[in-house]
């Protein structure tokens, strides 16, 4: 399973169980899961977990050591899902199972976020998974590494197992009533069943008539509508969906900082949060959301002023005829569509010039790839891994990271890029928050793209569901132990 | 030439067109835009994985090899691995594949069930009442949008009333059909499966009757023409003075004379169906191979937009050829041509 789409992400969540995983709060923080308690070693390299004794696999073998080591070696053989979390940094001959509840990983350098990686790194039973491999896999001995048996079955630990995967259809998943960790008192569901469904107004209908949870990717107007229904709540929660528009800062005339101040003082925040959004999504101040720790207000802002606008314009080289524009967004989004347009309206009574275009994502992904073929600028939801600053802020601005759509606005900077660099080798969140909000002070003052908003996450409830949380981690919402019917 | 050459000389001529179908599609698969490896792997692999991957799955060799590479697999039964379920695409297909033939045939079965006969009536009473209420509705039928007669249907008939299931092929039935064919109708009337029988016919009743809409509408227009210029021939006023009931003629003569018109358009609409029913498996979340096909499309997994593409092409080149065999059986001239 890659853990790449919602259906995996919900079957990860239920079905396996991770090392450390995060509590309910936003921005969540670490709670021991499989691991009772972890230790790190003085050069912070060397992290020693021990494993909780009781835990069990669904076929009844115990959570070793050895299965993590396992878990961890497959992983990254198959070089799928998360596994980037930890390309080069961590190696699978340097996680040891030292006893059978014992187990050591040593990174190759230090690294501060590598805890909050763990939560996406989920155990498998090693004597099932490979006693159910094919054997002409793809990779050598270990075959396909049961990637084809557990498409249908699975191997985990978690509160649920599952009952029945019917592709693009169903899966149903069962209460595992010898979890070794606790569902909340009350009725817990037993069984759960998510149906695949594609067109909103199927699912509208389904939750009118019984269904008890919708997914997070409704159209707004169906949010609206079902919000009025009897017995459904819709949830909107703004946490880790930042909405930036990048502008390419290594493209005339928009590296001129000047330029990128006009352009950002010309762009109306409010109508975009107000109109284009329904108002229930929150103002991005400065690239990190404010759902994230280390995240702070005490930065340059960009209200919609028109006057400074063309005062930072005569401080540039350039005139508003100069700056004739591209703004790119993903084909069928059409939230990005109504920005772009917001932003060609707005930058028109500067006298400056924004086409609108569309391309399909995998177009854009490749666009960004070279300097020359990235759009001037480009709409884009920054996607949430763990639950770090480092997350947003090492791919969109840290100059090692250009290439790839998460840093479309080809900053350099060498200052954050030494901040940047600091805050993933500091340990401990106290000495990081100030190298973070210094990092987040330099780039709002260089204003290498419009930090539009932070997007509400939606999900329609049933009023009978108790027990929904939503810390802003995909999968997370959807982990049903601790779910209960009220 | 006899009926037996006919057919030979029409069977040969669809590998060529074959052929040409499946470079078509696998050059348009391989030029169009996208990273395939990328996007399997997730935005945030390493290069290094996403080199490797493309590796394995030959993209860094010449198109040409990789098209002789796709084609001996293909003879062999392998379509190569999908990116979406890390399954051979051969094996998707036989998952996904019968359930929309499944919906397709009794979508068209519907539309024959109902537009033949609304044709015949049609070109029976030409230009009177009940001629024009069928051509309106003809007309209604295919103007409707599939997606919106389907949510329309599901409105009415699934939330509202609550006479049949929205989404699905087959409810919680116990014991579930085995699969044999994997058209759930027939494997559960295999097993004498009453249950599930049931449940499978009434998650089908909905979507195959939206689908049956358009090719209703279409049946219904060219047997009624058709009729009506048979109906107009002489040996069919010598037969109504001879008594013979109007029914009789109908059914029996005329219709049996004009049917290889609508034989005709029952087979384009036939593949056509094969290939539009992503709208209606999307509107009921029906688990076929259109649905599957849209998802490869989207997340350019390459292997599996070739390998639905060739089926659903294969299909529309196969369906050809049976109506022309049908062709030939009712309209002789069509193979004596020639001679």
């Amino acid at each position: 399973m890659k853990g790449s789409d919602n259906i995996e992400a919900i079957l990860l969540h239920n079905l396996y169980d991770p090392l450390l995983y995060y509590t309910d709060e936003t921005p969540p923080t670490l709670q021991n899961w499989l691991a009772t308690d972890y230790t790190v070693s003085e050069d912070k390299k060397t992290y020693t977990f021990s494993l909780r004794e009781d835990a069990a696999f669904h076929n009844g073998d115990p959570v070793t050591a050895s299965d993590v080591k396992y878990s961890f070696q497959r992983m990254m053989d198959m070089q799928q899902g998360f596994s980037w979390m930890w390309s080069g940094l961590l190696d699978p001959e340097n996680v040891e199972a030292t006893n059978e509840h014992t187990v050591k990983m040593t990174t190759n350098e230090v690294f501060a976020p590598f805890p909050y990686t763990l939560p996406f790194f989920f155990i498998v039973n090693e004597n099932e998974v490979s006693g159910n491999a094919k054997s002409d896999g793809q990779f050598g001995e270990h075959g396909d590494y049961g990637t084809e048996w557990l498409e249908d079955n699975d191997a985990g630990s978690g509160p649920y197992t599952l009952t029945k995967r019917d592709r693009k259809q169903q899966i149903v998943i069962g209460r595992n009533t010898d979890w070794w960790g606790s569902f909340p008192d009350g009725n817990v569901y037993e069984s759960v069943t998510t149906e695949m469904v594609q067109e909103s107004a199927t699912v509208a209908g389904m939750m009118k008539e019984g269904a008890e949870m919708s997914d997070q990717w409704l159209p707004l107007k169906t949010y609206e509508e079902l919000d009025g229904v009897d017995g459904v709540s819709v949830s909107a929660k703004a946490t880790f969906n930042p909405f930036y528009i990048y502008m390419h800062t290594q493209r005339e005339p928009l590296n001129d900082v000047h330029v990128r101040k006009a352009i950002s003082f010309a762009f109306d925040s409010e109508t975009a949060l107000n109109d284009v959004m329904s108002g229930d999504s929150n103002h991005l101040n400065g690239p990190l959301p404010s759902a994230m720790w280390s995240h702070t207000n005490d930065l340059p802002t960009y209200e919609r002023d028109l006057e400074k606008a063309k005062a930072e314009l005569e401080k540039s080289d350039y005139s508003a005829s100069d700056i004739d524009l591209t703004y790119t967004y993903v084909s069928g989004l059409s939230t990005e569509q109504n920005m772009g347009l917001l932003l060609q309206s707005n930058l028109q009574e500067l006298g400056a010039t924004v086409s609108v275009e569309k391309a399909p994502w995998t177009k854009i992904t490749q666009m960004c790839t070279s300097k020359d073929t990235t759009p001037d600028m480009m709409a884009v939801y920054l996607s949430f891994s763990y639950a770090d600053p480092d997350t947003f802020l090492y791919p969109a601005w840290h100059s090692s990271s250009h290439g790839s759509w998460t840093s479309a606005a080809w900053y350099e900077n060498d200052e954050v890029d030494s901040l940047l660099t600091e805050g993933r080798q500091t340990i401990g969140k106290e000495n990081r928050i100030p190298i973070y909000q210094q990092a987040q002070k330099r780039i709002a003052e260089d204003a290498p793209a419009l930090f539009v908003m932070n997007q509400a996450t939606r999900n329609a409830i049933a009023d009978s569901v108790k027990g929904f949380q939503d810390n802003g981690i995909i999968g997370y919402r959807q982990s049903f132990q601790r779910f209960y019917q009220g | 030439m006899g009926y037996r050459d006919f057919l030979i000389k029409r069977g040969l001529s669809t590998i060529p067109m074959f052929i040409g179908l499946s470079m078509l599609i696998f050059t348009l698969a391989r030029v169009i835009p996208g990273r395939p490896a990328r996007l399997a792997l997730g935005p945030r692999a390493t290069d290094e994985a996403v080199r490797q991957l493309r590796h394995q799955m030959g993209l860094d060799q010449p198109i040409w090899l990789q098209y002789i590479n796709y084609m001996t697999g293909l003879l062999h039964g392998d379509l190569g691995q999908s990116l979406i379920s890390n399954r051979n695409v051969a094996t998707d297909l036989i998952q996904y594949l019968p359930a929309t033939l499944e919906l397709t045939t009794v979508a068209m079965l519907i539309a024959i069930a109902v537009g033949v006969p609304l044709g015949v009536i049609s070109g029976q009473h030409k230009d009177a009442a009940p001629d024009n209420l069928s051509r309106l509705f003809s007309f209604f039928n295919v103007s409707l949008p599939p997606f919106w007669a389907g949510i329309l249907l599901q409105l009415i008939v699934a939330f509202g009333l609550g006479w049949l299931p929205a989404t699905g092929r087959i409810g919680d039935v116990s014991p579930m059909p085995i699969t044999v064919t994997g058209l759930l109708l027939v494997d559960s009337a295999l097993a004498w499966n009453v249950d599930a029988f049931i449940s499978a016919a009434q998650h089908l009743a909905l979507p195959a009757l939206t689908l049956s809409l358009a090719p209703m509408a279409d049946i219904a227009r060219m047997t009624r023409s058709s009729f009506i210029e048979e109906y107009d021939k002489d040996y069919v006023e010598g037969l109504q003075t001879h008594g013979i009931p109007d029914k009789l003629i109908a059914y029996k003569y005329v219709l049996r004379k004009s049917f290889a018109s609508t034989l005709t358009i029952i087979g384009l609409d036939y593949g056509f169906l094969l290939g539009s029913a992503f709208v209606v498996e999307i509107v009921f979340s029906w688990p076929g191979m259109a649905s599957y096909g849209v998802e490869a499309i989207l997340q350019k997994d390459m292997n599996a937009m070739v390998g639905v593409t060739l089926v659903v092409g294969g299909s529309f080149l196969l369906v050809n050829f049976l109506v022309d065999v049908l062709y030939g059986f009712f309209d002789p001239r069509v193979w004596h041509e020639g001679e």
